[in-house]
């Protein structure tokens, strides 16, 4: 009887032996960067929250040990990018556009966040229906509202301006009004506070999805191409393909739990996507032909 | 164990009924307590809420920031699953901003309910609907103060799911705790119950055998309560009743072996009682028959009394026949017509006074057998008998008979029976002095019924005797002059003899004497 007994724990222990072994065979390593410049829409601490949480599941299920680095400067992050510092890097789309050359070598694979329906937005430049401003020259000494952190959106409104007055003016807005949150602005707007507002064209059916009047209230004078998008995240050409396809596989279950659902809520996202390079391409040549106007105008 | 009205089922009812009772009050009181702090700290929770948005919103408020007020709004909203919505309002342009889960909106207009109550300072209502849920809300409207002014308010609607969830499970878990109670109530009570009333229940199962004769019984209850000290003694009892069953038994025999002697004593006795009352019966009926005898000899005196009247007149005219021979000798006129007209004068005297005697020896003759005789013959004949002792006492007597009227029966005692009625009639007129005496005497036919009616003046019979006059020996004469037979005697006569009815009854000169017999054919040699 007792010889029995031993035997059984002999397999129970080889068993445990066993298992452990499988696990710490298949654990991967990664770092990812986030850079909090231009994501003010998210909480810093809702985006620790919810990087944890995630985290904690890559841990838990695709069997990734993540080591997450936040920054606060555009160029460290990129510096450790193409340093191979980070596998991974999480940016303003102004970011990359600002450093694309440095970057682009380094970058395998681009992912974009989706905050509305369409992968791709544009922006648009609203009034009140009632407001005398019909066109971009309008808006002179006139108060525009957006996010604080919206650097697409300004270079878009300067973009346009310059390509509308061929001439390049400090102050020729009386001032932006920056908010906290893209809807602030919309509402500032609707309120009359200010006088128009720069916004991406997802925001503004958030907003009028709690109060349709908003919509009709309001008049677009200038809508962008959809090709723009708030978030990018690049993954570095050294990066293993396993990390990345588990990576792909965790954001596709993302939306299928409850948990991943309330991570997604805390990065305030629909989902996150591939984009491939081609569709990158236009917001690159619009930058590019605003870098060129800005050359050409501004003194 | 279980029988209606039994001390077990009381007891085991009203402890039962004490505990669930008990439980049912503790648990209307936990859930008032319960409903009470429920409400406490919704209210206090949206409170706060209240005020912290009023505090966050008052610059909004001053400055008109209404994105603001909206956004914060919402965020609240957000963080809060319980609000179903928020109004702000301004004060003095009555704008409200209303926001929910769906949204939020400006208006000016608000339901009444929400507007009267807002306009107060710090108030709360529980509201059935809203204009934005149909859910039960607490409304709390709480003022937005800056710089000591007041620029708006704020209100909040909770909802009450958490409060009615929490209420449900209160009402779940008090009937648990009921139900739960009402089993282990059962169990409880009927242990308890057992211990309690067991011991009674076994003392009335051992006076129950005792109450059947069974004396071999012993109560083992060895508690040092009051049921024990019952129990000890109630086997002392038995063993005492024991005792004293035995003394009984022994007793009784004695008592058995007396009345056995008393018994032949009695039986003994009685038979002597027996002869006694025999002879006794016997006794009576020889008086009865003396009184009847006197009653007939009195009858036979009156009678004698009425021949002695009836002779009285042809004995004076023989007085006066044998005078007038003697003068009619002394003066030379008894000659031989004069002898013959006396002979024939004194031979129709003495025929009619031997007529006078055969008259009442047939009254006193008793029938035989009942024949059907004249009510009018029998009148008369007895009329015959009395008629000139009523005449000398002046007592005028009529009469008024159908001859054509008979009955069946013995014709002198019915006569005897007139008279005797007619002697009292008399005696009563004449004892109350009554001036003009008289005496009717009347027949009737009716349905088969016949009868003499006899009414005299004489005041009547008093009320108070009215019902003894027919009983024996009852007599208001004085003595010596009524037997008290009379009466008795002709009710005897008429009701036993002859199957008919004799009544009296007061009329208003004087006593109506009725004797009711069935009609009979009469025959024409009758009439």
């Amino acid at each position: 009887m007792i010889k029995e007994f031993h035997i059984v724990i002999k397999i129970i222990a080889i068993l445990s032996i066993f298992l452990t072994a499988l696990q710490a065979q298949e654990m991967r390593n990664a770092t990812m960067g986030y850079l909090t410049d231009g994501m003010n829409d998210i909480k810093y601490k809702d985006t620790r929250i919810a990087f944890s949480m995630w985290l904690e599941d890559l841990a838990t299920k695709e069997f990734m040990d993540i080591n997450m680095v936040y920054y606060d400067s555009s160029m460290n992050i990129v510096n450790d990018f193409i340093n191979y510092e980070l596998d991974y890097l999480t940016l303003n789309p102004i970011f990359y556009l600002k450093n694309q050359k440095i970057i682009d070598p380094w970058a395998e694979e681009f992912w974009v966040v989706n905050k509305g329906k369409n992968q791709l937005e544009s922006y648009l430049i609203l009034v009140r229906e009632d407001s005398d401003i019909k066109t971009l020259k309008d808006l002179k000494n006139k108060s525009v509202g957006t996010r604080e952190d919206n650097y697409l959106g300004k270079m878009y409104l300067e973009s346009e301006l310059l390509q509308v007055r061929r001439k390049y003016s400090r102050n020729y807005f009386k001032g932006y009004i920056n908010t906290g949150k893209f809807s602030t602005a919309i509402l500032n707007t609707f309120f009359g506070k200010v006088d128009a507002c720069i916004v991406p064209s997802y925001t503004l059916d958030l907003v009028s999805e709690m109060n349709p009047s908003i919509k009709k209230s309001l008049r677009v004078i200038k809508r962008s191409e959809e090709i723009f998008f708030p978030i990018l995240a690049i993954f570095h050409i050294n990066t293993q393909k396993k990390i990345i396809d588990d990576f792909a596989l965790s954001v596709k279950g993302l939306k299928e739990s409850p948990r991943g659902r309330n991570i997604l809520n805390l990065f305030k996202m629909e989902g996150l996507r591939r984009i491939s390079k081609e569709k990158i391409a236009p917001m690159k040549e619009y930058y590019n032909n605003y870098l060129g106007l800005r050359k050409k105008y501004v003194k | 164990m279980f029988k209606f009205g039994s001390l077990f089922t009381r007891t085991f009812i009203f402890i039962c009924t004490s505990l669930i009772l008990i439980m049912i009050l503790f648990s209307y009181h936990t859930i008032t307590n319960k409903e009470v702090a429920l409400i406490d700290t919704l209210h206090s929770k949206v409170k706060t809420i209240a005020k912290s948005i009023a505090l966050v919103s008052s610059d909004a408020m001053v400055t008109e920031d209404y994105s603001f007020i909206v956004q914060h709004n919402e965020k609240v909203i957000e963080d809060n699953i319980n609000i179903l919505y928020l109004i702000v309002t301004k004060d003095n342009s009555h704008t409200n901003v209303i926001n929910d889960k769906n949204g939020w909106s400006m208006t000016k207009i608000i339901p009444d309910a929400l507007m009267e109550r807002q306009r107060d300072k710090e108030n709360a209502l529980i509201l059935s609907s809203t204009f934005s849920s149909d859910m039960y809300c607490y409304h709390f409207t709480y003022p937005i103060v800056f710089s000591g002014i007041e620029w708006g308010w704020v209100s909040v609607g909770f909802s009450l799911q958490m409060y009615y969830q929490e209420m449900r499970n209160q009402y779940i878990e008090s009937m648990i705790l009921l139900v739960s109670t009402f089993i282990l109530s059962l169990v409880f009570t009927f242990a308890l119950t057992k211990w309690l009333v067991g011991p009674i229940i076994l003392l009335k199962d051992a006076a129950k055998q005792v109450a059947l004769g069974d004396l071999s019984v012993n109560v083992n209850i060895r508690t040092k309560d009051e049921l024990g000290e019952l129990a000890s003694s109630f086997n002392e009892m038995i063993e005492t009743i024991k005792i004293s069953d035995k003394k009984l038994r022994n007793s009784n025999y004695e008592l058995e072996l007396r009345v056995i002697q008393r018994t032949l004593e009695l039986n003994d006795l009685n038979i002597g009682l027996d002869k006694r009352v025999k002879d006794e019966v016997h006794k009576r009926r020889e008086q009865e028959q003396i009184l009847i005898q006197q009653s007939r000899f009195a009858a036979m005196g009156e009678m004698i009394g009425n021949i002695a009247h009836q002779w009285r007149q042809p004995l004076n005219a023989i007085g006066l026949l044998i005078q007038n021979i003697e003068n009619a000798y002394e003066m030379g006129m008894l000659d031989d017509a004069y002898i013959n007209r006396t002979v024939e004068k004194g031979n129709r005297l003495t025929k009619s006074m031997s007529q006078t005697v055969d008259d009442f020896r047939n009254f006193f003759k008793p029938n035989k057998e009942a024949i059907i005789f004249s009510l009018l013959s029998a009148v008369e004949s007895s009329l015959d008998m009395i008629r000139s002792s009523f005449l000398d006492n002046m007592i005028d007597i009529t009469y008024e008979v159908d001859k054509n009227l008979c009955i069946k029966g013995f014709p002198s005692e019915f006569s005897q029976v007139l008279l005797n009625v007619l002697n009292n009639a008399r005696d009563a007129l004449l004892e109350n002095k009554i001036e003009e005496k008289k005496i009717f005497i009347s027949s009737f036919n009716m349905n088969e019924e016949v009868g003499i009616i006899i009414k005299d003046n004489a005041g009547g019979i008093p009320e108070k005797i009215l019902h003894n006059i027919f009983d024996p020996y009852f007599t208001t004469k004085d003595e010596g002059k009524g037997t008290g037979i009379g009466l008795y005697m002709s009710k005897t006569i008429i009701e036993n003899n002859m199957n008919g009815k004799l009544s009296v009854e007061n009329g208003t000169d004087g006593a109506i004497f009725s004797i009711k017999m069935k009609l009979e054919v009469c025959n024409e040699k009758i009439i």
